[in-house]
């Protein structure tokens, strides 16, 4: 071989670690794999037609679900070599540098690739159906978005095994992410990626904020609304806001990186705290982004295995909407140390507490919800009752750590580490897999395994508490975050040793979850009623699945917990009232550009990413044509005729 | 999601614009306006870059040396007064 091109090859490929050479076979074996289903099977018109072009909300919301579930995966594992390497004193299982990749990639996947989607996925599943609404207001923006979010987790994780993926942890703070200290690709993949997913979160906050305003059924007041769409809402007001911060902080950083500029240098005029402060401007709200559905997860969950309403409905949508707004005054929280000095370090310490109010009423309120209740212990309410302890503590050292002095003390210390892994995994982990088995008869017609998804419960559950309550111990001895090694005779071992062990129980808790889906695939409970949670909101009033158009007729809400009132009704034997007859149903066309156009993002974004801009050119030229052609398309939509609407009705066994 | 036939007649009668008469160009007006209020915030940030690094020129010219501050100013308000008196003559 040459040797330029073999000097090429080794800076594109990673190369000299044995784990990425297994993972680079386990990548083309994979893919082979894939590709040998599809053609063996004749599928790859089935997969264009029914899923790569599809606008529908319910496919678009199971699409979501596959990519986070893989990317909890993902995730997970890199937790997992983490914790390996700091099982021990002086392990040597992964060196510095790698150790470094993985900390940023687990952290921005975690966040950004894994929570993001999985809240989106259940944005997309509950929201429409829960309205009473057909599709959400803009579909071909949402398979816009999901394509954007799709490519750029994709553009992301290509980044281990070629060229090298980022190190400067999931913030990404400069000066370390800046040029000098950080140079190749790895920080490019990071900006490029979540700027690619970024575009598609904001798409996604818009399409649900004018959904759920202006697509409610008739009779459906903002205070008849199931509290996860009040959470959803709340949650999309907190995405239009704070991304837009991110998007600059990120495009700045990108300028730095490949333009030559002095935004966030350390010489020059530069002022790397500039980043940190847009960072977390998005940050801290990003935080309530994802566990305020998972709120609204708790709430339906709740209200429906304790079959009662939900308790104090109008101060869990004001405690929702005051955490959206005090949600922007935290930030600095995460900087304390920066020393801002005592008056702004004391403002921010005080709305931080503040904000544990709003989020204690909550739980007071599932609290209440229960008491007296008529409780069934399903997976989902397992979940429910598993997250409350945990938020509980993750709660309280949230306000330990939010007193600014002694934030000194707690500062990027391994209680910091163990805090928001309590309210992430405990809030928002927690509540997408309540949802995911509240959900899932609904989605695919049948129940997972309740054996199963308590054995995988019970070890999840366990193993978290094994995990992170020694992490709080470590912490308070003195162990920092990100360090990759430390030496034996400091006390860290037990509770290292300890964690690690958790850390274990949590996969076999993940791989029990796979299992359960596995097995209830073939062996599931048939959801044939399409309401197997005897549910309280408009979702359950359709088969499981519904069908692509929802609601053949749009239903009539009078009152909250609509469908649960609509039962009550019918049990009294109260006379239904004579269903209006049939219209053709307005539905939105099926399309390819979303994804070619999000392709060409992805084109675009490897250009970048390795400064070969040929491919940005061609990329960004590619996006420009999907966009003039959407200007110009008109064949957008089509009717479904009253026969055939008829036609499925009778075949879900409905009139 | 629910254009019904006959809409764009009926609107016609009643004067209202074009774009409102079907729910989709509703959803989409209304979207529009969302997507304004993330554009705000954008650039607001980017201003507030601005206003935080206007004077972080490391030694380099200024602004006041490398632009005509004045006459771009005046252009700007020039061009912003333009549009909203063309506002009022389309609406």
């Amino acid at each position: 071989m040459p040797v330029g091109v073999q000097n090429y090859t080794t800076h594109f490929f990673v190369t000299g670690d044995p784990l990425i050479y297994g993972v680079d076979v386990s990548i083309i074996l994979v893919s082979l794999a894939i590709v040998y289903v599809l053609t063996r099977y004749r599928k790859w018109g089935w997969l264009w037609r029914e899923w790569l072009t599809t606008v529908d909300h319910k496919r678009i919301g199971i699409m979501y679900l596959i990519a986070a579930l893989l990317m909890l995966f993902r995730g997970g594992v890199d937790g997992l070599l983490m914790r390996t390497q700091l099982a021990w004193p002086n392990m040597h299982f992964l060196e510095a540098e790698h150790y470094n990749q993985i900390f940023t990639t687990h952290g921005t996947i975690m966040i950004l690739f894994m929570a993001m989607p999985f809240i989106f996925a259940m944005f997309n599943i509950a929201v429409p159906l829960q309205i009473g609404a057909r599709d959400v207001a803009f579909p071909y923006l949402n398979a816009i978005s999901f394509w954007l979010f799709f490519f750029g987790a994709l553009l992301f994780n290509h980044s281990f095994v070629i060229g090298g993926s980022p190190d400067a942890g999931w913030t990404s703070y400069p000066p370390l992410a800046d040029l000098p200290f950080n140079p190749g690709p790895g920080e490019n993949y990071y900006l490029l990626g979540l700027q690619i997913s970024g575009i598609g979160s904001i798409a996604t906050g818009i399409n649900f904020f004018v959904t759920i305003l202006k697509m409610r059924a008739p009779g459906m007041t903002l205070m008849r609304m199931p509290l996860f769409c009040w959470s959803v809402l709340a949650a999309c007001i907190i995405i239009i806001f704070a991304f837009p911060v991110l998007t600059v902080a990120l495009a700045l950083l990108l300028i730095d990186r490949i333009a030559g500029a002095h935004f966030f240098t350390m010489f020059d005029g530069g002022n790397p705290m500039m980043f940190v402060n847009m960072f977390w401007i998005w940050g801290h709200p990003e935080v309530y982004i994802v566990v305020l559905p998972a709120f609204g997860i708790f709430s339906e969950v709740v209200a429906t295995f304790s079959r009662k309403r939900i308790f104090g409905y109008s101060s869990m949508v004001a405690s929702m909407l005051a955490i959206a707004v005090i949600s922007y005054f935290t930030w600095v929280h995460h900087f304390f140390t920066m020393g801002a000095g005592p008056g702004v370090n004391s403002f921010f310490a005080v709305a931080t507490m503040i904000i544990a109010i709003p989020t204690g009423v909550k739980v007071f309120n599932w609290l209440m919800t229960m008491f007296q209740g008529r409780i069934r212990i399903t997976t989902p309410m397992l979940w429910t009752l598993g997250f409350i302890p945990n938020f509980a503590i993750g709660g309280a050292t949230g306000v330990m750590l939010s007193v600014a002095p002694a934030d000194y003390q707690y500062h990027n210390s391994y209680f910091l580490i163990a805090h928001f892994h309590q309210v992430l995994i405990g809030g928002t982990v927690y509540g997408m897999l309540a949802g995911m088995y509240y959900w899932w008869p609904k989605m695919f017609g049948f129940k997972l395994d309740e054996r199963l998804g308590k054995w995988a419960f019970w070890f999840f559950n366990i193993g978290f508490y094994v995990c992170f309550l020694p992490q709080y111990l470590v912490g308070f001895m003195g162990m920092t975050r990100r360090v990759y090694i430390y030496p034996p005779g400091l006390g860290w071992e037990i509770p290292n040793l300890i964690s690690t062990i958790g850390a274990y129980l949590m996969g076999v808790g993940f791989i029990l979850i796979v299992a359960d889906v596995v097995y209830s695939i073939r062996y599931g409970e048939r959801d044939l009623t399409g309401d197997p949670w005897d549910g309280r909101t408009l979702e359950w009033s359709l088969s499981s699945p519904p069908p692509h158009y929802n609601f053949a007729r749009i239903p009539r809400v009078d009152s909250r917990d609509a469908w649960w009132e609509m039962k009550q009704r019918r049990q009294r034997g109260e006379p239904m009232e004579e269903p209006e007859p049939l219209r053709p149903i307005h539905m939105p066309k099926n399309s390819g550009v979303p994804f070619i156009l999000c392709v060409a993002f992805f084109v675009a974004g490897f250009g970048f990413v390795f400064n070969w801009y040929v491919f940005s050119v061609i990329g960004l030229l590619t996006v420009a044509i999907c966009l003039f052609h959407r200007s110009f398309d008109y064949d957008t939509d089509y009717y479904i005729p009253v026969e055939e609407l008829e036609h499925h009705e009778a075949a879900l066994g409905r009139t | 999601m629910e254009a019904v036939h006959g809409d764009l007649h009926t609107a016609a009668v009643r004067d209202v614009p074009l774009e409102h008469t079907t729910e989709d160009g509703q959803l989409r007006i209304f979207g529009f306006w969302i997507f304004i209020v993330s554009d705000l915030i954008l650039f607001s940030t980017l201003f507030a870059t601005f206003a935080v690094l206007r004077t972080h020129v490391a030694g380099g010219p200024g602004p006041a040396q490398l632009f005509d501050v004045g006459a771009f100013t005046a252009e700007t308000l020039i061009l912003l007064i333009f549009t909203v008196v063309y506002l009022p003559g389309v609406m």
